[in-house]
């Protein structure tokens, strides 16, 4: 039990590192990219379709590439980020990578949601589009974006078990390494069991959180 | 004040351009109500907002206070927008803010101090007797509270104009009146000229001076509100009679006329002495008085069963000061 422990805590805090940092980086790249994805629209505060054209394509690009073919695809860029393409810090990279386009569609999505009457009300009161983007569509579209967080650190946490079995380290690569190719299926139980009970606090405080600050 | 010439807005990304707004001409003075009155579709919506520019017109000018603003940049547009104020039938608050906030709102995008924005909001949220709901969210209010929150909002930049963008329409007539008088004492009391947005009669007639109606983007009846609606000059449109009529012109088989009396005129035996003078048999379908502008307006409905020359009959209520109108 003990010898298990030793094995597991490790491994979760590797993971709990690399789904929290992606998610920073996500979040941080991907919002703004999501917002430039309304606001470009032909009928929004900034219309733009060169900008609102390429970016669609190259988010469709990006999350065309299944997530194990992307993340041996970009290795290059990989190294010249962390300068390696093993461990941890590595897998960062393609998390980041392939989860920016997934949230900024759901950004999108979001953002969409909201009222074009509010909108509407904010550009006859004279706001600048910089000044709706931060005083009305964050956060008239705020419940919907935590709820996309959650969506996107579940799929972060799955994509980073992937990345563990190449190297990243990580539950994922507990449950490959040991569980699977050293016939430790105690292992591979109690990754599964820790990923589950990970994924549903998740999206429990996911829902808590988007639910409170719902004014519907 | 407002003064629009020769404007005309088309939307041409379809394959058959369409024509929203054909050369339309409006001068506002300042102090003025003023009605855009018409149907769904007519155009009164981007009418209005060409007003404050967020809607792009095709062609013309359109001066506040002289300025073209046309000409304007994207942020001098902005600066001229914060003395236009906007309300809308969705109301369009925000959800996400208390009704405090909403308030604030505008007081904030011009970064007044905080001091000063909370005296303005305490002092608007008492003028629309909303003082108690400052910490409630949108969606715990009425419709009508929303909308007082919105034209608390709208007031907030201390604005010289306000345009309504049928913002009683989402609401009950008794919500509607009260809407509607807060507007006037807007009017009165703050000197803001008024452009009322509605495809309601009722409410052109209850607040507006003046009064335009659009029909497919165009205007087909422009001045006093109680000359458009009294038919005075022949200029009332059909939107206001032919179809409440349409339900007499099956049950009564002779000839409908539309009486309208307006003010003094009504004291004389009109009736009578026209039933003597013409040997006239006739029957009275409906009668009717409302009030615009605080002036009476009455309408009568007749049934001409029998009579010999209809054109000298309108002639004659006509020279009496009666308008008559065959439906």
């Amino acid at each position: 039990m003990i010898e298990l422990l030793d094995l597991l805590i490790p491994s979760i805090n590797e993971t709990l590192y690399m789904v929290f940092i992606s998610t920073v980086f996500t979040v941080i790249l991907g919002l703004p990219l999501g917002i430039l994805l309304v606001i470009t629209r032909e009928d929004s505060v900034l219309p733009n379709s060169k900008i609102y054209n390429s970016l669609s394509i190259l988010i469709n690009i990006t999350r065309s590439i299944p997530f194990v073919i992307l993340m041996i695809f970009i290795i290059p860029f990989t190294r010249l980020v962390v300068g390696s393409s093993i461990g941890t810090n590595a897998a960062i990279v393609p998390l980041v990578v392939a989860a920016i386009p997934f949230f900024a569609r759901l950004v999108e999505g979001s953002i969409l949601e909201v009222n074009p009457g509010v909108i509407e009300a904010g550009v006859s009161m004279g706001a600048s589009p910089l000044e709706i983007v931060l005083k009305i569509l964050i956060p008239e579209a705020m419940p919907s974006l935590v709820l996309n967080v959650t969506v996107t650190i579940i799929n972060i946490i799955g994509y980073s078990a992937m990345a563990g079995a190449v190297g990243g380290g990580g539950l994922g690569y507990l449950a490959i390494g040991y569980g699977y190719h050293r016939f430790q299926t105690d292992v591979m139980f109690a990754t599964v069991i820790i990923l589950i009970i990970l994924v549903q606090l998740i999206q429990i405080s996911g829902n808590k959180i988007s639910n409170s600050i719902y004014r519907k | 004040m407002i003064d629009i010439r020769n404007l005309s807005k088309v939307y041409s990304d379809s394959k058959t351009p369409i024509i929203a707004l054909d050369n339309i001409n409006i001068q506002i003075d300042k102090g003025e109500i003023y009605g855009i009155v018409g149907l769904s579709g007519a155009g009164k919506s981007s009418l209005v907002r060409c007003i404050n520019r967020i809607e792009e017109p095709t062609s013309g000018e359109i001066y506040i206070d002289k300025i073209n603003i046309m000409d304007l940049n994207q942020k001098n547009l902005r600066k001229i927008r914060k003395k236009i104020s906007m309300i809308f039938q969705g109301f369009n608050l925000l959800n996400s803010k208390t009704v405090y906030e909403n308030i604030a709102f505008p007081l904030k995008l011009d970064k007044l101090p905080k001091s000063e924005i909370n005296a303005r909001v305490n002092e608007l949220l008492s003028w629309v007797e909303l003082s108690d709901k400052a910490n409630s969210y949108p969606s715990q209010l009425s419709g009508g509270q929303k909308q007082r929150v919105a034209i608390a909002r709208s007031l907030a930049s201390k604005p010289d104009i306000l345009l309504s963008d049928e913002a009683t329409s989402a609401l009950d007539p008794k919500t509607t009146n009260q809407i509607l008088s807060m507007l006037k004492r807007i009017n009165k009391e703050m000197n803001i000229t008024i452009v009322v947005i509605t495809h309601e009669m009722e409410v052109v007639k209850s607040i507006c001076d003046k009064t335009v109606v659009l029909e497919n983007g165009r205007i087909i009846a422009q001045g006093n509100t109680i000359d458009i609606f009294s038919n005075k000059d022949n200029c009332s449109p059909d939107i206001f009679s032919k179809e409440e009529y349409l339900d007499y012109k099956e049950h009564y088989k002779g000839e409908l006329l539309k009486l309208s009396f307006v003010g003094e005129n009504a004291k004389n035996p009109i009736i009578s002495n026209l039933v003597k003078k013409f040997d006239l048999e006739l029957n009275i379908i409906s009668g009717n008085i409302e009030y615009i502008q605080e002036k009476p307006l009455g309408t009568l409905i007749v049934e001409l069963k029998r009579h010999d020359n209809l054109r000298t009959i309108i002639d004659y209520l006509n020279n009496h000061d009666v308008q008559a109108e065959v439906i």
